[in-house]
């Protein structure tokens, strides 16, 4: 009986559930649908570094409105938004106490999150801008409720901003010849206009000018604090004192017997001939060779006598001096572009009434640049120095021999093997070119004022000749191998070594998505010389499972390589079309 | 009938908040209150201050020789396959290219990276790992940091590496590469920074 009681009962319970749940679960799903079906969900979350706010703000303490397409809506941290298709632009608000006293002008708002939506290189929400948002068909249903997109808010604060000023009296000195330190750091150099904007943290300063002599310097507002966002002025005048010469050190004594007319500070180094003592004369001769280009006279070398003063040579290269009986050693100071050998120069003993005699001789060697003479066992290194005005590393139209961008002539290249330096400067079609003996040669660029070198990005080339590859093109080789006298003299170029240059300002990452190939980086892995490595990957522990051995080699620097000319272009259908040849007949 | 209850009120039930779960990667906090995400391989580079917004190309391997292959595409950067993924415990390593031939690459301008900037790693499930720089190292590759690249740390910690130095156009390699450490500070559901214990 209760059975039969119980089962309607349970019967239509079911029956009621099942028609409940059929008839809500089509709401439900309307709900989602009418949700979803044209907007999207956005939600706004805050980033607090303690490390930028003084760990006394919270994320709660920031609030977005939102604007635009209909919508003016306020949205706190961590909130949820639903947003038809269109632009939108987002502020942050703070609302917090005041209580560490920051102004939201001194910050800027780095935006991240969800690409497309809320940030993408085109839609960059720096700089305290209002961001854009920006909803497209495409993001109806994919970002919903329980899997919204986001949008970031980061702050950092600006720096503070020294405008340090130079002022020269009394002389024409330009500006450009001073520098300055901030806090005992690196010294600055003043621009040549005598302004500088210094982009530094907030906090205090202190600017001090490298020392300068003959001048007095005298600093306003070049010490003190400096806030965020804000702009501090600081003078530094220098006032030109008088012609104060420069002291010449030496043997100011007449009565000494190294006694220099031209010293005007004694350094200790007067000799004399006390009346118990004998003398003798020391004679010094400077001799100097000139036969590979050398342009140098016997007054542009100096020595030193038993490690005392550097003296320079006289004009006839003789050079006598009174001195006490002793041993004596003179050092030739060394000179770029010339060999230094010594004859009796070492130990040399000076006896009473005697003459010794020291000889330094000083031999000019080969290599010295420009279009000079060449020796044969020479290579010649050359290059160009252009105004890479786009910064792409690329001289445009080089290749084609019809260059878009400016050459710079009249700078100074310098190429040096560690013992030998030598320097030469750009013609008037930027080009330089050096003429070496084999060895390994490191050219850098004296880069002017005002500019700033874009390639290469290493700041110098590196060649080794014979060794390195030889750039001369086929055609050349076989012309050379025809003619051997256009050739004696040089046995091989190496370059083009180009120096590319702008006009100094920030230097961003350049290049389009998915440009260029770094041949070198891939193709040379496993055959281009590597440090000394392990045989085997070392086991360093559980998180990396497999150790590489050596280092990674990520780029590939130097020049474009150059295009193929039409002769050897001709050459190689040449040698094609005989191989092909060759082939067919074989068969 | 009761599945048909049961899916209802599981249903019913599902958390609304993103917050709780999932979106940004789940959060796991070992013993000693070391911040970690769970595994999910990057997607996406970005260093505000160096305007760099790049994505990741094929994954890093080894190749013959043992040695770590390098990104194929030179606007792109690639993420070391054998490591942990950027946000988990240990030294998640990413490389780029310098420069190429055709001119500057992803990293042309890491050089100028300085400690504590931020450096952000999108991941495959949709999370966001944030990291803070705190060393810079520019060291010959002749004596290149193996131990302190690739070594177990305590700590989620991130590797970007590239070429620096002088290119000798000879052995077409350079002289010195550059590395910039970096340690998970922060993730975009987290409004303060955690305290790191180590």
């Amino acid at each position: 009986m209760t059975h039969n009681h119980i089962r309607p009962f349970a019967t239509v319970i079911l029956s009621l559930s099942a028609l409940i749940f059929f008839a809500v679960m089509p709401l439900f799903a309307s709900a989602q649908v009418s949700t979803t079906s044209d907007t999207v969900f956005l939600q706004v979350n805050k980033l607090v570094s303690p490390a930028h706010f003084g760990g006394v703000l919270n994320a709660s303490d920031f609030s977005f409105t939102i604007t635009g397409n209909g919508v003016n809506q306020v949205v706190n941290h961590a909130g949820i938004i639903e947003l038809e298709v269109g632009a939108y632009s987002i502020t942050e608000s703070y609302g917090g106490s005041d209580s560490i006293g920051f102004n939201p002008l001194d910050w800027t708002v780095l935006w991240s999150g969800t690409a497309e939506i809320c940030y993408s290189p085109e839609h960059d929400m720096s700089a305290g801008e209002p961001g854009p948002i920006l909803v497209e068909a495409e993001d109806i249903g994919r970002y919903t409720a329980a899997n919204p997109a986001r949008c970031s808010a980061h702050n950092q604060f600006k720096p503070g901003t020294l405008q340090v000023t130079k002022v020269v009296v009394g002389t024409s000195t330009t500006p450009d010849n001073f520098s300055f330190t901030i806090n005992g750091g690196t010294a600055i150099a003043f621009d040549s206009s005598g302004s500088n904007d210094i982009d530094v943290p907030a906090g205090s300063f202190e600017i001090v000018e490298e020392p300068v002599s003959g001048y007095t310097t005298t600093y306003e507002g070049c010490s003190g604090t400096v806030a965020n966002n804000e702009k501090v002025q600081c003078t530094i005048t220098n006032t030109l004192t008088s012609s104060i010469p420069t002291p010449v050190p030496g043997c100011t004594d007449p009565l000494a017997t190294n006694y220099n007319s031209l010293a005007t500070q004694g350094d200790g180094s007067c000799l004399y001939p006390s009346a118990s003592s004998a003398t003798g004369t020391l004679v010094v001769i400077v001799q100097v060779i000139n036969d590979d280009g050398g342009v140098a006279t016997t007054s542009d070398f100096s020595f030193l006598i038993n490690g005392g003063t550097s003296t320079p040579s006289n004009g006839s290269g003789i050079n006598s001096y009174v001195v006490a009986t002793g041993t004596y050693n003179v050092l030739g100071e060394a000179a770029s572009g010339y060999t230094t050998t010594y004859n009796n120069c070492t130990n040399s003993i000076v006896s009473e009434g005697a003459v010794t005699t020291c000889t330094i001789t000083y031999d000019d060697t080969n290599g010295g640049g420009g279009s000079g003479s060449s020796d044969p066992e020479t290579y010649r290194v050359e290059g160009y120095v252009w105004h890479d005005d786009n910064e792409n590393t690329q001289w445009d139209g080089f290749e084609n021999e019809n260059p878009t961008e400016d050459e710079q002539s009249g700078w100074t290249v310098e190429i040096t093997n560690g013992s030998s330096t030598f320097s030469t400067q750009t013609d008037e079609s930027g080009y330089y070119s050096f003429e070496v003996e084999a060895g390994t040669w490191t050219i850098t660029e004296v880069v002017q004022d005002g500019w700033t070198l874009i390639t290469p990005v290493a700041g110098s080339h590196v060649v080794t000749v014979p060794d390195a590859i030889l750039t001369q093109s086929f055609s050349e080789k076989i012309i050379a191998f025809l003619i051997p006298t256009a050739h004696a003299a040089v046995l091989g170029t190496y370059g083009p070594f180009n120096f590319g240059n702008n006009e100094s300002k920030t230097i961003t990452t350049g290049g389009s998505k998915g440009s260029g190939g770094c041949r070198n980086c891939i193709t040379s892995r496993g055959t281009s010389p590597t440090p000394p490595l392990d045989p085997v990957p070392q086991v360093l522990g559980d998180q990396v499972t497999l150790v590489p051995v050596g280092a990674p080699n990520a780029g590939a620097g130097g020049m474009a390589p150059t295009s193929t000319s039409l002769f050897d272009l001709f050459l190689l259908m040449g040698s094609v079309m005989a191989l092909w040849g060759v082939r067919r007949y074989a068969a | 009938m009761g599945l048909l209850f049961g899916g209802l009120i599981a249903f019913l039930a599902l958390p609304l908040s993103p917050l709780d779960d999932g979106l940004y990667g789940r959060f796991t906090t070992s013993a000693d209150q070391v911040l970690v995400l769970e595994a999910s391989q990057p997607v996406g580079l970005r260093i505000p201050s160096l305007s760099i917004n790049t994505a990741f190309g094929d994954t890093l391997g080894l190749d013959d020789e043992f040695q770590i292959e390098v990104p194929r595409g030179y606007q792109e950067v690639g993420w070391y396959e054998h490591g942990p993924t950027p946000g988990e415990l240990g030294p998640a390593v990413i490389l780029g290219h310098v420069d190429s031939y055709t001119g500057p690459a992803v990293f042309y301008t890491l050089r100028k990276i300085e400690e504590g900037e931020l450096i952000y790693v999108d991941r495959a499930d949709g999370s966001q790992a944030i990291f803070r720089v705190t060393t810079v190292e520019d060291i010959p590759q002749s004596v290149f940091p193996t131990h302190r690249v690739f070594s177990d740390i305590d700590h989620a910690g991130l590797r970007l590496i590239t070429c620096t130095g002088t290119y000798d156009k000879g052995i077409e390699r350079y002289s010195h590469n550059l590395i910039v450490y970096a340690e998970l500070v922060s993730t975009p559901n987290q409004v303060q920074e955690p305290e790191i214990i180590k």
